[in-house]
């Protein structure tokens, strides 16, 4: 297991995080020598092995009911923006033309 | 437009569909679902995404999605795992959409269609069915350069139907989809509403030599917002592909957007990042585990499809096939179109009084079918009555009325409302009023027009507030007009 | 604190009850204390925010209701340290992240609505590593918190303000969380008593995720009873978390007796490496015989799994705190970066002057070890091998093993500064308790010895859900301890 530079990236890209020149280059070597010392569980057989995660009751469920919003403080308080009732956030006007379909991806 | 199917060349559309399900509240929390409802008026700290909170399952929102499986045919599995689908985007609060991915709640179905020309029927296999939460609303226009971020919706639950590329033409498209519209709104599992977002339709498209069993490079397009708007976008894609095909050109794998406007489909732009959704199993929910009482209490068998429904109500009843299909499109209706079936004279009769005066009466009082307090066997008594010529058309419809606002029988109604059949003095004095009050179209009458007969009758009708019965009218009207 | 002598959550309740102490006096001297804490050069840094006037009103409530003999709650007038990854609604939740200064949550943890409604005083919100990453609570974005002990040295972490407050005696209770060990190292390095209970027996709603399926919330206090009588009013299922388990919750502080007859004590020869540091082993090598001394069995079993345990660890909990933390995005709560002109560069610009550097490294890892093609070499197989190390307790436990004893870390609190530049060095500070979360087993880190004025901290585990068994034979060992470990003044 090693890590390039594009690696580190391609990555932060993915993450959405900025980084700087040194940042990028800090990361990489931190990331580098993490997955080299994770490279130990190459040695394990996991042959057979389920991976673990499931939990040995099943997913509660509840009632289809409408409850109150839990919300001991209005929304509007916390946003960094926010304009008639919604969350706003910059655009570039560049883009404006691309947004038909920009109405999430479910 | 060039209509693909003219050429040796065939076309391939795979459908993707979202359902939203009809709960009161969300999937993972109790926030009210309401379309329209002001922005970011039913939020709460799960579905805004705030730190710490965390997803309860709706069982109405599972018990719907197992109810839109079993109509589909598929296979149900009763052990499904949610997992996390990573992707940024300001109307995804948490980063994250809570779906299903490497092991959905039911695979392998199918549906059948009429298809679209000659006739026959068509199937299409369903790959997949999963639930998931919906995103909420980016609205890019609402600011200039600003995006706008209404959370309403985030978290309403969907079923995601992903069929397999079994169409073979825009018209089979919409045909298909149709139908499965039908069964879902039957099934009561959506309200299948395309407008409001209740439906949501991506397709991919690719053509190919007939014969070939090759796949060829597909495209996905979006944006389509009703069922001739889906058409029209196949279509015009299609023939985009063969375009390029005929030309010599390769067909880009890329999203296209529709725009029903302009009647042209368009490449999406600033979405060159290649999606890498990072799935893995969510850790906040254990597996999703479909108990048998569940299954037992909705598909012990497979609930009775509208389709199968209307051709039932054609062979059993002899119904016309109008009639069949618009009491079929709705379980109520249909269920007390066979209850009033039961007892009622004549069948024709008890669809007439069904689409008609039930529906009449549910549009006046501004009620849902279901809500109305309709009693079956009352409604077959008062067409029995009809029939037998002891109420009058409209007279029955009175006592109908009565009888859904006030709750009392067919019998009561009649007594206490003196809704009955006048006779006797009563229609020789309402006939005898129709008469001498219009002597000029008593003149006309006499020198030949006999169409004027309608119009005492009428009158007639008007005067006894429904209460005459119109053939005795007539002939009571014959007998007088002609005596004097 | 009135006295010196730290009195406990019981003697406190009886003072109280008894009128002897009023909550009022309690609670002005612990914020007292806290505000000391900070005056000195250099600062304790325990807290990141302290409670205000709404808290003296609670207290004079309580006044009046014990003043008349009212029923009040198991907790009623006592002081507790939350851990500022746990949400409060009146006072911030920053996680120790610049993403999230001055974050007021618009709602409650389960645990906080539980210690309100128990009497319990929330004083303040304690440090912790950023987003509970960590080890020493030097992540923390708002300058580290110090051991109390030796302000030299780091509290551990990443409930390292917890553990300080504690062995400052600033509060008898405070609550932490545990994602691979950050309850009980600190425990460790602070000479206090600290749990992570059973995953599930605690529910997470209102916990900042890190890695949601190791998470779990940990009482710390300054003996055996008191973090029992913490668990008996947090544990329990809660509707709204699906992951928290719906069995009975003992009143645990009753249940500690005696050590329990017959008492089996599986000793894994893994936890023991010939590098081990030789105080550290001392310690609990003096530990394990004053237990046989009570009449334990002592066995030494294995735990073949133990060494990949660590990568195994961070393959899992990367992943999961990569998804976790992608909500932090500057679009509806917390910091957003200034003069951004696109979605985009709010997304980035937030995200890339918001975390801290160990974050963006575990969000790195996290996001590659989850991306298209790397999937089965990195999550995959880390969730494999947690199988398998929790397969090697079961067996263990199979085997007639009723509790499992540990050194709860391999050296006793270290300097500050001195692991912050090497990340593997510090990731090892959690070899030995990232296996009670990977294998979801309930463990306790209780003082059993000193290393040159350093207290060194033993790990019982037990199997899940066994709280009972577990704070029992903490309860005998703690005892049979007395003295030798850290409970005296630091």
């Amino acid at each position: 297991m090693t890590i390039k530079r594009t690696d580190v990236e391609k990555v932060a890209a993915l993450a959405r995080l900025e980084l700087d020149q040194a940042e990028l280059d800090a990361l990489t070597g931190d990331c580098g020598s993490i997955l080299e010392f994770f490279e130990a569980i190459r040695d394990v057989d996991v042959e057979g092995a389920t991976p673990a995660g499931a939990l040995e009751h099943p997913a509660p469920v509840r009632d289809d009911q409408a409850e109150h919003d839990r919300l001991e403080r209005p929304v509007a308080e916390m946003a960094p923006d926010w304009r008639e009732g919604y969350f706003v956030l910059p655009r570039l006007p560049a883009l404006d033309a691309e947004s038909v379909d920009d109405d999430g991806e479910a | 437009m060039a209509e693909p199917a003219a050429s040796p060349h065939e076309t391939i559309i795979g459908l993707e569909i979202h359902v939203q399900l009809k709960t009161c509240s969300k999937m993972f929390c109790g926030c009210r679902v309401e379309f329209g409802a002001p922005p970011n008026t039913h939020v709460c700290p799960v579905c805004l995404g705030l730190p710490g909170a965390l997803p309860v399952v709706n069982r109405q929102a599972i018990e719907l999605a197992v109810r839109a499986a079993l109509a589909l045919n598929c296979q149900l599995h009763r052990s499904s795992i949610f997992a996390r689908k990573n992707y940024f985007y300001p109307d995804l609060p948490k980063g994250y959409q809570i779906s299903q991915y490497d092991r959905p709640l039911a695979t392998d179905g199918r549906l059948d269609f009429p298809e679209a020309k000659g006739g026959g029927m068509g199937r299409v296999r369903i790959r997949r069915l999963h639930v998931e939460e919906d995103s909420g609303k980016s609205l890019h226009d609402r600011f200039a350069a600003k995006t706008a971020v209404d959370l309403n919706r985030a978290g309403v639950p969907l079923v995601e139907i992903v069929s397999e590329p079994d169409i073979r033409s825009p018209a089979d498209a919409r045909a298909f989809l149709g139908r499965l519209k039908r069964a879902l709104e039957y099934l009561e599992v959506s309200d299948c509403n395309m407008e409001e977002g209740s439906l949501r339709v991506d397709a991919n498209v690719s053509v190919r030599p007939v014969g070939s069993s090759e796949f060829m490079t597909k495209t996905e397009v979006k944006n389509m917002n009703s069922f001739s708007q889906l058409e029209k976008a196949l279509a015009y894609e299609a023939a985009r592909h063969l375009n390029l095909l005929r030309s010599g050109d390769q067909v880009e794998h890329e999203t296209m957007l529709w725009d029903p406007v302009r009647g042209e489909a368009r490449p999406m732009r600033g979405k060159e990042e290649v999606h890498d959704y990072r799935y893995f199993p969510e850790p906040d929910l254990p597996r999703l585990e479909i108990p048998d009482e569940t299954v037992d209490r909705l598909g012990g068998c497979l609930p009775e499809m509208p389709w199968q429904k209307e051709q039932r109500l054609v062979d059993d009843y002899g119904l016309p096939r109008y009639d069949a299909e618009l009491l079929s499109s709705s379980r109520v209706l249909a269920d007390l179109f066979e209850a009033v079936a039961r007892s009622a004279p004549d069948p024709k009769e008890a669809s007439n009084w069904v689409m008609g005066e039930v529906l009449a009466a549910a549009n006046d009082l501004g009620l849902p079918v279901e809500r109305l307090d309709v009693d079956p066997e009352g409604l077959a008594e008062v067409i029995g009555l009809v029939a037998e010529g002891r109420l009058s058309h409209g007279l029955g419809r009175q006592v109908f009325r009565r009888m859904i606002e006030t709750g009392k029988s067919a019998e009561r109604v009649m007594e206490e409302e003196e809704l009955r059949l006048a006779g006797g003095a009563e229609l020789e004095a309402w006939v005898r009023e129709a008469v001498d009050g219009n002597p000029a179209e008593v003149e006309r009458y006499r020198g030949g027009e006999e169409k004027l007969l309608a119009f005492f009758i009428g009158q007639v009708m008007r005067k006894s507030q429904g209460k005459a019965d119109p053939a005795q009218a007539r002939q009571a009207l014959i007998e007088y007009l002609g005596r004097s | 604190m009135p006295g010196s002598t730290r009195p406990g959550v019981r003697e406190l309740q009886e003072a109280l009850r008894s009128r002897r102490l009023r909550v009022d006096e309690l609670l002005r001297s612990a914020l007292q204390a806290i505000a000391g804490s900070d005056a000195s050069e250099p600062p304790l840094g325990a807290f990141l925010s302290v409670a205000g006037e709404d808290l003296l009103t609670q207290a004079a409530n309580l006044d009046r209701a014990l003043d008349d003999g009212d029923e009040v709650g198991p907790l009623a007038g006592i002081p507790v340290a939350v851990k500022d990854n746990i949400c409060t609604a009146s006072l911030p939740t920053s996680c120790g992240s610049r993403i999230l200064e001055d974050y007021v949550a618009p709602y409650e943890a389960t645990v906080v609505r539980r210690l309100k409604a128990a009497g319990a005083l929330i004083v303040g919100k304690t440090n912790l590593d950023e987003f509970a990453m960590g080890s020493s609570t030097e992540n923390s974005g708002f300058g580290p918190t110090r051991n109390p002990l030796d302000l030299e040295r780091v509290p551990g972490g990443s409930s390292g303000g917890s553990a300080a407050a504690l062995a400052a005696g600033l509060v008898p209770l405070a609550l932490g969380s545990d994602t691979g060990g950050s309850v009980r190292q600190p425990a460790s390095f602070c000479g206090v008593v600290g749990l992570k209970p059973t995953y599930g027996r605690v529910s997470r709603y209102g916990l900042v995720a890190f890695a949601s399926s190791l998470d779990q919330i940990g009482p710390l206090a300054r003996n055996v009873e008191d973090v029992a009588m913490l668990l008996s009013v947090i544990a329990g299922v809660d509707r709204f978390d699906s992951t928290s388990a719906d069995l009975p919750v003992p009143a645990y502080h009753d249940a500690l007796g005696e050590c329990p007859e017959g008492l089996v004590v599986g000793v894994p020869r893994e936890y023991f490496p010939d590098d081990l540091d030789p105080g550290v082993a001392a310690a609990c090598r003096g530990a394990l015989e004053r237990l046989e001394r009570l009449g334990a069995e002592v066995r030494e079993i294995s735990l073949p799994h133990t060494g990949y345990a660590v990568p195994a660890y961070y393959l899992v909990a990367n992943a999961e705190a990569s998804s976790n933390l992608a909500r932090y995005d500057g679009v509806r709560y917390g910091m957003r970066a200034p003069g951004a002109e696109s979605t985009i560069a709010v997304y980035r610009g937030t995200r890339g002057a918001g975390f801290g550097r160990e974050v963006k490294r575990r969000i790195v890892l996290g996001t590659y070890g989850l991306s298209a093609g790397y999937y089965d070499a990195y999550y995959g197989t880390g969730q494999r091998v947690r199988s398998l190390i929790a397969r090697d307790f079961e067996r263990a436990f199979a085997g007639g093993v009723d509790v499992i004893f540990t050194p709860t870390a391999p050296t006793v609190a270290f300097r500050l500064g001195e692991r912050i530049d090497d990340p593997v060095a510090m990731y090892l500070s959690d070899v030995f308790t990232v296996t009670a979360n990977l294998a979801r087993l309930p463990a306790v880190s209780i003082p059993v010895g000193r290393v040159e004025g350093l207290p060194v901290g033993g790990q019982l585990l037990a199997r899940q859900f066994d709280e009972v068994t577990l704070l029992s034979a903490a309860h005998a060992l703690e005892r049979a301890v007395g003295d030798a470990a850290g409970s005296e003044e630091g």
